[in-house]
């Protein structure tokens, strides 16, 4: 057992996948860390659904490996079926997706942290936060003890005055079976801060005994899988398979005669859930056209007797869960671990934080994760990343790190969340993405590699690897700028043409080269996957050159615009020749540039036009 | 502290009349209207209510009867209160209204600012605050007509429901990229296609009505052209005496050149009488020839002016019109006969005014594909016009590469992004939540 200290360099409050990440990167700058939480037996538990990854999801946690995060090795390790989604849908929205053994990525994470020496974990609740002057001095615990830092990262999640709701039930708690916490919110209010009331749900665990699997289709990952960390090698992973099943009727009629008892339509949640997760009873209300919806059953570790019921989320009453359960052929018997549920918890609106994710009032607090209004693993454990680097950042007093939105879905992520109202919990989307084509899971360590470097996030292994990934690219480059040999191309080319000439053709895919065409680009220090990954690199970065350099206009004004930098206390609403949404918004998120400005809705370009103006008669 | 400056400028024209208007917009447009009435005024200035009071000077002396008129903020004009002062039309009593203004607060709005703040607070598109001007300006009827229902928003709700079939069709093609997991599901994606196919066809609707449009709102020059004494000057009478336009000498332009503006047929023309030039087929060198050729070259319309039926009528241009005058000298068969081989020309005798409504009919025909004006909307400025033309090119793209796209959906939505951004030029950027919001309210989605 380590001993606790009285003090750290920085405290990190909570263990879920912000706060690991946090700690994680913290770590890496020397500095003393403390772990603050609850249960530090469930150090990074994933919620609820038991995989990571996905459609812009998959993207971000390659985004978290190539800045040293945890997740996208932890995943390689851990996951159970690895699948590349969208194949057919162009190259910039493949993404990555692992179906993960729950219990086995926590233990894995556990291991990681407690394995830093600089990192303290301790168990406890953080009631408190207090200042000195606007700055973070020290965090109140539960036990009664003190703890003092001048950088306080917290990451509370689902759990500030969290409620779960089962029908008309309600049990205060942060997650099922997992206390809630109560205090921070208030006392971080009483600093300024403002908060609000968010949902989600999550669907019932089944006994895998009570399903009739005869009645269930089978899917399996990809053969060859796609891992998702740049430094994982001999990737050998399990592939078990999931199961679908889908609703009935019958299973509608029942849910629809008792909408009622949901605290989603009696009114009884008052907190906003995501749209694009949402219950079942909500797709059945507002699609009743739909006849039948699809359901995943998807195991939680591997020898798993509990079945995640994915698209089943819902807070109906658990009798109603089971009757309109035991509609479906196949789930006839069906018998739970426990029941679906909503839970409701208080989160801070973003807003309110730079772009380096610290508190625009309080200084040296840092907010990341859910209780940032977003919604999903990926997204909490690539806040907890940037916070945890720019804490340590600013306890050395240098540069602090903002991703751009052309650079890195973390970017997206992180200036919507402090430009855009947070109406609901805010998931990526690839389509968030105004420069989509160019933040590729595949170009991800190129993206953000030298961000790596300076701020001490790689290693010597992983440095010498990425070089010599660079060079083999450009060589990939050469190679494809000369002329191809006839023979060395399936479709039929008249003239000698160039390798990069004839990718621009629709009809050319990278399967068009014969495979010795690329024997001579010499890759031993690259596993198979990643080879195949950088010619695939190469071969899109050609094809949509043209692309790409059609959005690098609007690239560059908008660089422009996050160099002109707005003073946080500008008085807009005597600001001559703003619309008023415009003034009242803005004076309410004080941007930090003239670009944040821009994206606030509500704000038109001729108001950005105006504060230009101003700016420059200053 | 007060907020927001509060402008105030005179509305009507400066000169003498029966009535002038001078107008406040602004925070602070009460609080001044106030200050202009006498202390002891009781009568409370109420919304949308004209009221008769008597405004008086800083020191209490007694300035004009007027009327004033409150619009509360947001709904007006502008969006922010608004008071307006009908005042007996001197400009001594408008400039003192003014300069009290200002003095109570009040800034001199900048030319053009009450439609900005209009703008500005959401009023008025960019379509319709640009059409707010061309309708002041208006020298026609139909001008006048076609402007209003600019600013009404015929366009503007024309580009709102072909934005809306847009961000439909991303929409459709971002729950493929973002929500679905199963391979590309055709029946939506024809839904897209049709859906942009039909944003296409109005668009190129639209596109054929700016030629009209420009020519109705903004007017067409009209060259007279030909000989010396083939009756040009003649002809420019009749056609203005006709209208009873005003004729207007434009010395400082062009010294050689008489410029008067009519209207025919609802289109404001201004006839160019290339005066003094001498058109000889030799003399090059010429600066008068030049000029001539330069004006004929920059405008809408040319009509080619011969007295002479031995004259060879060789012209054959869309923009010219080959007119005989002094049909009087000759003799019907004379003119049956030249006609019969000539049957583009249009003989008239402008002394004696025969067949001017003809020639007017034609030079209609000429300016216009459609002199009847049928289109509901018409495009009108050329930034209009060039931005749609950029929308129309753009999906012109998409569709006739569709199959190809498809293996690329990603470049799909970017592509169809890039109309849309486009088409933001117009009316105002459109952000990536607008798409997402349609697709989840449209589609069921969580797995
Ligand atoms: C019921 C439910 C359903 C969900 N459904 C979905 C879904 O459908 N899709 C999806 O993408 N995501 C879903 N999630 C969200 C997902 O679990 C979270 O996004 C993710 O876990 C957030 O990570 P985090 O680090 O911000 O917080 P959490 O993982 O919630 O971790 C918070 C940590 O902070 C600790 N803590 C809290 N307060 C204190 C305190 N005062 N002092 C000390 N420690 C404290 C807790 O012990 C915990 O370890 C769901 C979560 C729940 C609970
Ligand atoms: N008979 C006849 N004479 C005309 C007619 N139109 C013009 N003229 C005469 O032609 C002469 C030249 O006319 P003018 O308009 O000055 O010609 P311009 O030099 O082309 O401008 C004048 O004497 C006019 O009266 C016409 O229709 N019939
Ligand atoms: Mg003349």
């Amino acid at each position: 057992m380590k001993r606790t200290s009285l003090k750290y360099d920085i405290i990190v409050v909570g263990g879920g996948h912000a706060g690991v990440e946090a700690a994680y990167a913290a770590s890496k700058a020397g500095l003393s860390i403390g772990l603050i939480t609850m249960d530090t037996n469930a150090l990074a538990r994933m919620s609820c659904n038991p995989a990571i990854g996905g459609s812009a999801k998959g993207q971000i946690v390659r985004e978290i490996d190539a800045l040293g995060g945890l997740m996208g090795e932890t995943t390689d390790r851990c996951g159970v079926q690895f699948k590349l989604l969208n194949k057919s849908k162009g190259e910039a929205v493949w993404s990555p997706r692992a179906q993960v053994d729950k219990r086995k990525y926590e233990s894995y994470i556990s291991a990681k942290i407690r394995n830093v020496d600089s990192v303290d974990l301790i168990r406890d609740e953080v009631v408190g936060v207090d200042v000195v002057g606007n700055r973070v001095d020290s965090c109140l615990l539960r036990s009664g003890n003190t703890i003092y830092s001048q950088s306080i990262i917290i990451t509370s999640g689902t759990f500030m005055d969290g409620l779960i709701h089962i029908g008309d039930r309600k049990i205060p708690a942060g997650r099922m079976g997992e206390s809630g916490s109560v205090g921070l919110t208030s006392s971080l209010v009483s600093l300024g801060i403002q908060t609000g009331r968010l949902k989600t749900g999550t669907p019932p665990r089944l006994k895998k005994n009570s399903v009739n699997w005869s009645n269930t289709d089978i899917v399996f990952g990809d053969e060859s899988p796609t891992p998702f960390s740049f430094s994982t090698k001999e990737f050998a992973p399990q592939n078990i398979p999931c199961h679908t099943i889908r609703t009935t009727d019958d299973a509608h009629a029942i849910i629809k005669k008792n909408i009622n008892h949901s605290p989603l339509f009696s009114g009884d949640i008052g907190g906003v859930g995501p749209r694009y997760c949402p219950s079942i009873e909500d797709k059945i209300n507002r699609f009743s056209h739909h006849s039948s919806h699809l359901l995943f059953l998807e195991p939680e570790w591997s020898g798993s007797d509990q079945i995640y019921l994915n698209g089943f989320s819902t807070s109906l009453p658990e009798s109603v869960q089971i009757e309109s359960l035991r509609a479906i052929p196949g789930l006839e018997s069906v018998a739970f671990y426990r029941p679906g549920y909503a839970i409701e918890y208080d989160y801070f609106p973003p807003s309110q934080l730079t772009s380096t994710l610290e508190s625009k009032i309080v200084s040296g607090l840092f907010f990341a994760g859910q209780i940032n209004g977003t919604s999903g693993y990926e997204e909490a454990a690539a806040q907890g990343l940037i916070a945890g680097i720019n804490a340590s950042c600013c306890v050395k007093n240098i540069e602090q790190l903002t991703l751009g939105r052309e650079e890195s879905y973390i970017g997206v992520l992180i200036d919507d969340l402090i430009t855009k109202d947070t109406l609901e919990p805010y998931r990526m989307f690839t389509s968030r993405a105004e420069y989509r084509l160019s933040l590729r899971y595949s170009n991800a360590d190129q993206r953000l590699f030298p961000y790596a470097e300076k701020f001490g996030l790689s290693n010597l292994a992983r440095s010498s690897k990425h070089n010599k990934k660079a060079q083999a690219l450009k060589s990939v480059f050469e190679l494809l700028s000369k002329p191809v040999s006839p023979g060395l191309i399936n479709n039929k080319v008249k003239e000698p043409t160039s390798g990069a000439q004839l990718i621009k053709r629709p009809e050319i895919s990278l399967e068009s080269f014969q495979s010795n065409y690329f024997d001579v680009i010499k890759t031993p220090f690259l596993e198979p996957w990643e080879r195949s990954e950088l010619l695939h690199e190469a071969f899109v970065s050609i094809k949509y050159e043209g692309y790409i350099k059609r959005q690098n206009a609007s690239i560059q004004k908008n660089k422009k615009l996050n160099l002109v930098k707005l003073p946080l206390f500008l008085d807009y609403l005597s600001m001559v020749g703003l619309s008023r949404e415009a003034s009242e918004k803005l004076s309410s998120i004080k941007p930090e540039t003239l670009g944040q400005a821009s994206r606030i809705s509500g704000v038109s370009p001729s108001d950005i036009s105006v504060l230009t103006v101003y700016l420059k008669n200053k | 502290m007060h907020s927001k400056d509060t402008i105030v400028a005179p509305s009507t024209p400066h000169g003498y009349g029966g009535l002038a208007v001078v107008r406040m917009s602004g925070d602070g447009a009460l609080r001044v209207a106030n200050k202009l009435l006498p202390k002891t005024n009781t009568t409370p200035l109420i919304n949308r209510f004209a009221t008769t009071l008597l405004v008086v000077t800083p020191d209490g002396d007694p300035l004009d009867d007027v009327v004033v008129t409150l619009f509360s903020g947001p709904n007006s004009y502008t969006g922010e209160d608004i008071i307006e002062i009908s005042c007996h039309g001197s400009p001594a009593i408008v400039s003192s209204l003014v300069s009290f203004c200002v003095e109570y607060g009040c800034r001199i709005a900048d030319p053009g600012e009450f439609t900005r703040r209009a703008y500005i607070n959401g009023k008025l598109d960019l379509v319709q605050a640009e059409s707010v001007a061309s309708l002041i300006h208006s020298r026609s009827l139909d001008a006048a007509k076609l402007n209003v229902r600019l600013v009404r928003g015929s366009l503007s709700n024309k580009l709102v429901e072909l934005r809306s079939k847009l961000i439909k069709a991303l929409s459709l093609i971002e729950f493929e990229l973002d929500v679905s997991e199963d391979e590309l599901d055709e029946e939506r994606l024809n839904t897209a296609f049709s859906l942009l196919v039909s944003v296409r066809e109005i668009f190129s609707t639209l596109l054929k009505t700016y030629h009209d449009g420009r020519i109705i709102t903004s007017g067409a020059r009209v060259v007279l052209s030909g000989e010396p004494n083939v009756g040009k000057s003649t002809l420019l009478n009749a056609l203005l005496g006709k209208n009873r336009a005003i004729t207007s000498d434009a010395p400082g332009t062009t010294r050689d050149t008489i410029e008067a503006y009519s209207v025919v047929g609802g289109v404001p023309v201004c006839f160019v009488d290339t005066a003094g030039i001498r058109e000889t087929n030799n003399a090059i060198e010429s600066d008068g020839v030049r000029r001539s050729i330069e004006e004929i070259e920059t405008s809408d319309f040319t009509l080619r002016i011969i007295d002479n039926i031995s004259y060879p009528v060789d012209i054959i241009n869309v923009k010219t019109l080959v007119v005989l005058n002094k049909s009087d000298l000759f003799s019907q068969k004379q003119l049956k006969l030249f006609l019969n081989k000539h049957n583009n020309v249009v003989s008239i005798s402008a002394i004696r005014e025969q067949n001017i409504s003809l020639l007017e009919n034609k030079i209609l025909s000429g300016l216009l594909n459609d002199k009847f004006h049928s289109a509901d909307i018409y495009l009108t400025t050329s930034r209009q016009n060039s931005v749609i033309k950029d929308c129309h090119g753009g999906l012109e793209n998409i569709l006739s590469s569709w199959n190809v796209l498809l293996a690329t959906a990603d470049v799909l939505a970017f592509e169809i992004r890039d109309v849309i951004d486009n088409l933001g030029f117009l009316m105002g950027p459109t952000t990536p939540d607008t798409v997402l919001d349609k697709v989840f309210n449209s589609f069921c989605v969580g797995k």
